[in-house]
């Protein structure tokens, strides 16, 4: 059922992000699309075909092929989450910058 | 010949029941350029700092002492001052610190004076000693320059290099960012002695700011490190 299921969603979440880069929506760059092809992508190639996480297993060095996907997913989580962490800590800054420049911009005339 | 020109720069976030007194001190004490960042309070303290007769600039939402002190600094620069010295809005700093503080900017060829609570043993509570202690290994681990006390607030900078200090963090990083801004810009530095204050009130607040607050500060500049 699984190796059903989980191409099918895989393929829509391709599928709606190819459309969505075809149409330029605003922020939508070809880093992102290649993120989604590689992270929806890959979940499903490992559905079908399963004996794939033997590559990263032997690449990796580690025995058990299921270590090996769970280290990988372990790296991704924390690629993205850093990722996160760098765009909020931007946000902050600009926010930063706005409110410091309408609490200054009578600053000369004081 | 110009007068220069000394701005005391007070970021100030819930300080209602001091700032008044802060403010008069430092008015009876000849330093009339008082620039206070309210750094959206929930109480009154930007009414009673401008009554007292400071020069009142409001964050209209918090972000934090390091983001009030840098508008503060700003504030000041566009105003016209020669010296910028910062310090707390709590009451804990004496006054013949800062005016040690304005003759050694004024007299001495430094760019930057820094106050250090280290240099002189005083009345400092034992975990503010150890918290400072650690502080100042991650400040030198990070940013290879060793100062006796980098988070202290009082610190004194000429206008040329108050202007060089621009990337630092909104929160309690700030102070340890400071010294590697000095660093960056090759700015000349010296620490001299102060004294510090520990009444009710900042103790209080002291136990507000705990450990949690230091641990947060911590990771904040490791991450800023590696990112």
């Amino acid at each position: 059922m699984y190796k059903i299921v989980i191409p099918i969603i895989c393929a829509f979440l391709i599928f709606r992000s190819l459309v969505r880069f075809i149409k330029r929506e605003r922020g939508y760059t070809l880093l992102k699309l290649l993120l989604r092809l590689v992270v929806w992508g890959g979940l499903g190639a490992i559905t079908i075909y399963p004996e794939i996480t033997f590559v990263f297993s032997n690449v990796l060095g580690l025995q058990d092929n299921l270590n090996a996907v769970i280290l990988l997913g372990f790296i991704v989580v924390f690629v993205v989450l850093f990722k996160l962490l760098n765009v909020i800590e931007a946000q902050e800054q600009t926010v930063t910058k706005l409110i410091r420049e309408i609490a200054l911009k009578d600053a000369k005339k004081k | 010949m110009k007068l220069l020109k000394t701005y005391i720069a007070l970021p100030a976030y819930n300080e209602s029941k001091v700032i008044g007194d802060v403010i008069s001190t430092l008015k009876n004490n000849n330093f009339e350029n008082v620039v206070v960042v309210d750094d959206g309070s929930s109480d009154n303290t930007g009414q009673i700092a401008s009554k007292y007769g400071a020069t009142v600039f409001t964050h209209v939402i918090n972000r934090g002492k390091g983001a009030a002190t840098k508008t503060a600094i700003e504030a000041c620069l566009r105003l016209g001052a020669d010296y910028v010295i910062t310090m707390d809005s709590d009451g804990q700093h004496v006054v013949d610190d800062i005016k040690k503080m304005d003759t050694q900017l004024r007299k001495s060829k430094f760019d930057v004076i820094l106050g250090s609570r280290f240099i002189d043993t005083n009345n400092i509570p034992k975990i503010k000693v150890v918290y400072n202690m650690i502080a100042n290994l991650v400040t030198y681990l990070l940013f290879g320059i060793w100062v006796s006390d980098s988070q202290s607030g009082l610190r004194g900078y000429t206008a040329q290099a108050a202007d060089k200090i621009s990337d630092v963090g909104d929160q309690y990083e700030y102070e340890t960012e400071i010294i590697r801004e000095i660093g960056r810009n090759n700015l000349k530095y010296k620490e001299i002695p102060i004294k510090v204050l520990y009444t009710k009130y900042s103790q209080n607040k002291l136990k507000r700011q705990s450990l949690l607050s230091g641990i947060n500060t911590f990771f904040r500049l490791i991450f800023k490190a590696i990112s």
